[in-house]
């Protein structure tokens, strides 16, 4: 009887849950114009709703900030999408200026040119600050993406953006090594045995500047959560800290401790100017460690622009990553077609094939990666087990900012 | 006299889709560039006026070095493209065998885009490049060229972009030189170096200045060179620019940097129009 009840609740409750309708996102009325009912609409109800809709909007426009994604939705998921649903996309590699351009286009009174945007999490504030995005809970409305981690899912770079920009795209800052010359086991593992190794073998790890590149910032950041006193970390997730805030705690006694390892691995590393730069002086031999992205080691992996022998791992003290996210423009006159994408964009089928070409992370937590992915694809990826013990989220941007301006004063800056 | 006003509405007609041309793609924006470098206009925030952009990118050391090493990156490629430039051209004139195909050769860099250019010398020269896999095994290795501090790399790049560009222009001066004016310089007892600096130097000084003045202007915002060769540390302010825009969406200070960069080219521009003026008022 028990379980009988246990069962009919349970049933209830992802029955309810599955047929929660939508409620606009900060406001009390949705921003953007619908053909259908916004509020009626769910997980359970949405591709029988939104479909017939779709069919008679035409081409949908799909804008891309990225340069290197453009060959994944071409040849790949919009031509899968398109096969599925019966509806055309066209892909426009617009660039992350395309942010201004939407928010000219809102100004002008006019459409918007994109009806649906993959923007980088950097420009998602200054996006909806402005008012461009739908303010649609895209992070509960897709039947596709169930299980989104909810912090990627409603905050961005530390931005609390609430469900309306969807988290497409994760990837995390690393440790690259080149097996020739260190051999999987012996690489360094902890904040502390990196600067050990820098010291030991000169100008043989490559450190990207940080004011110039991802993986850069991206090991000043691991260093500030791993390497801040308590009282300081207080602050590193706090969303609600200005730039002007973020200054004092930057140019304060926070950043000693992260300074001084800074200062230690200096003399005896070569700093970069990007993230490309970085893989380069691995691809040539001249660095045996490097800061990088796992998902564009990955892709050099692939097309050969750094040796087969390059693996990446993540520091034991944690390393930051982040992502970028899928919005639809206030202004789409396709909202239907522009939600179909977006809920295809994040399925199973998308988010896999995605990691296995890009080596693009998910925010979808139940994707079970290892059973999914070959073993060679698999061992030119983080670890799963580091992927799920040691990524971290990225600090809020404003602390960021502040902190690699000091990095700039302290560590580059000739006295 | 007086003008027919017919005429007068002529010229005004006819010059009317120029000053709009102008008005309307370079006037315009730089108007609004200038607005938000203020505060007012500049995505991304509240629209009111501010010196704060200004106040940073003057006082602050990280920017000041930057104009100190836009300034840099400008003047040194250009006085060495004019040093290679003003004896190219003069060779060019005089004929030498070959010179055919050398006049061809010598402009290749004028079709290689700058961010093409730069990979050609990261390729080459960076630790572990071609030249370097070369040069190891016989014990001998290069200077740093890339991520130098003093942008060496850099600069021998922007030269080598430049020198064709300088030399097309100079070639042209030294080309409208008369030749009876240069032998009559030599029957009246002047060597061929004192020809040169008393004859033809002086009469292609417009095109030399003109060459001068353009390369300058725009080695000052010289983007992907400096970028991906340029030192670690000071970057130009073309490189902040991008960062600051793209990266932490400060488009107040990106415009205030912006505007900066066009009042030295602006500058650079008055001075060479004072100095033309000058010359032609005491010829």
């Amino acid at each position: 009887m028990f379980k009988l009840l246990v069962s009919t609740l349970a049933l209830t409750l992802a029955l309810t849950a599955g047929a929660r309708a939508a409620e606009p996102v900060g406001a009390a009325d949705f921003n953007v114009k619908s053909a259908i009912d916004l509020k009626a609409l769910s997980p359970a109800n949405f591709v029988e709703t939104l479909l017939p809709v779709a069919r008679g909007e035409g081409e949908v426009v799909f804008y891309d900030f990225t340069e290197s994604f453009g060959p994944l939705f071409n040849e790949h998921l919009l031509p899968r999408f398109e096969k599925k649903y019966g509806l055309k996309v066209k892909h426009v590699q617009a660039g992350p200026q395309a942010v201004q351009q939407l928010i000219a286009a809102k100004m002008a009174g006019q459409a918007s040119p994109a009806d649906v945007y993959f923007i980088g999490n950097g420009n998602i504030r200054t996006a909806n600050e402005a008012g461009i995005i739908a303010n649609l809970p895209l992070n509960s409305l897709l039947p596709s993406a169930p299980d989104l981690d909810p912090l990627a899912a409603t905050v961005a770079r530390g931005y609390k953006h609430g469900g309306i920009v969807v988290p497409f795209h994760r990837n995390v800052t690393a440790i690259g090594y080149d097996t020739r010359y260190v051999k999987t086991g012996s690489e360094p593992k902890t904040l502390a045995e990196l600067a050990a190794y820098a010291a030991a073998n000169p100008k043989k790890v490559a450190f990207t500047n940080p004011a110039r590149g991802g993986s850069g910032q991206g090991l000043l950041e691991s260093a500030i959560v791993a390497l801040a006193t308590e009282p300081c970390k207080a602050r590193l997730f706090d969303f609600t800290v200005t730039p002007e805030e973020a200054k004092v705690w930057a140019e304060g006694e926070c950043m000693t401790p992260v300074l001084d390892w800074f200062k230690g691995i200096r003399p005896h590393v070569e700093i970069t100017n990007g993230n490309t730069d970085t893989l380069t002086l691995i691809a040539n031999g001249q660095a045996h460690v490097g800061t990088v992205w796992e998902d564009q080691t990955y892709d050099f992996s692939k097309r050969g622009l750094v040796p087969p022998t390059v693996r990446v791992r993540l520091l034991a003290d944690g390393q930051v990553g982040d992502g970028d996210g899928i919005m639809i423009p206030a202004g789409t006159q396709k909202l239907a077609s522009a939600l179909l994408l977006t809920d295809f964009l994040l399925s199973d089928e998308a988010q896999l094939l995605k990691l296995e070409l890009n080596g693009s992370r998910s925010a979808r937590t139940k994707l079970d990666v290892a059973k999914a992915l070959k073993p060679e694809v698999l061992e030119k990826l983080i670890p799963s087990e580091q992927y799920a013990t040691l990524a971290r989220p990225r600090i809020v941007a404003t602390i960021s900012s502040a902190a690699t301006a000091r990095f700039v004063a302290a560590i580059l800056q000739l006295p | 006299m007086n003008r027919h006003p017919a005429g007068t509405i002529a010229g005004l007609l006819l010059v009317a889709p120029g000053v709009l041309y102008l008005v309307a793609l370079f006037g315009l924006p730089l108007a609004m560039a200038v607005a938000a470098s203020f505060g007012i206009g500049a995505i991304g925030t509240r629209s009111a006026f501010t010196l704060n952009h200004w106040q940073a990118l003057l006082s602050e050391r990280l920017y000041r070095d930057a104009v100190a090493m836009s300034l840099y990156l400008a003047l040194l490629p250009t006085a060495l493209a004019l040093a290679v430039s003003v004896p190219l051209a003069v060779a060019l004139r005089a004929g030498f065998a070959g010179r055919r195909l050398f006049s061809t050769l010598y402009k290749l860099p004028l079709v290689v885009p700058s961010i093409v250019a730069a990979f050609v010398v990261m390729t080459l020269f960076d630790r572990g490049g071609v030249i370097s896999r070369v040069l190891t095994p016989v014990g001998l290795s290069l200077p740093q060229l890339v991520r130098d501090p003093w942008a060496i790399g850099a600069i021998l790049a922007m030269t080598w972009k430049n020198v064709p560009f300088m030399t097309l222009i100079i070639a042209d001066g030294f080309a409208s030189v008369s030749d009876d004016l240069r032998h009559a310089a030599r029957t009246l007892g002047a060597g061929p170096f004192a020809a040169f600096i008393r004859v033809d130097l002086p009469l292609a000084l417009p095109a030399i200045s003109a060459a001068t003045i353009l390369v300058f202007v725009t080695s000052i915002a010289a983007f992907a060179i400096p970028s991906l060769l340029g030192p670690i540390h000071p970057q130009p302010l073309s490189t902040l620019m991008v960062e600051n825009a793209f990266e932490e969406n400060r488009w107040g200070l990106v415009s205030a940097m912006g505007t900066l960069l066009t009042a030295i080219a602006c500058a650079a521009l008055l001075a060479y129009d004072r100095l033309t003026r000058r010359r032609e008022a005491s010829t």
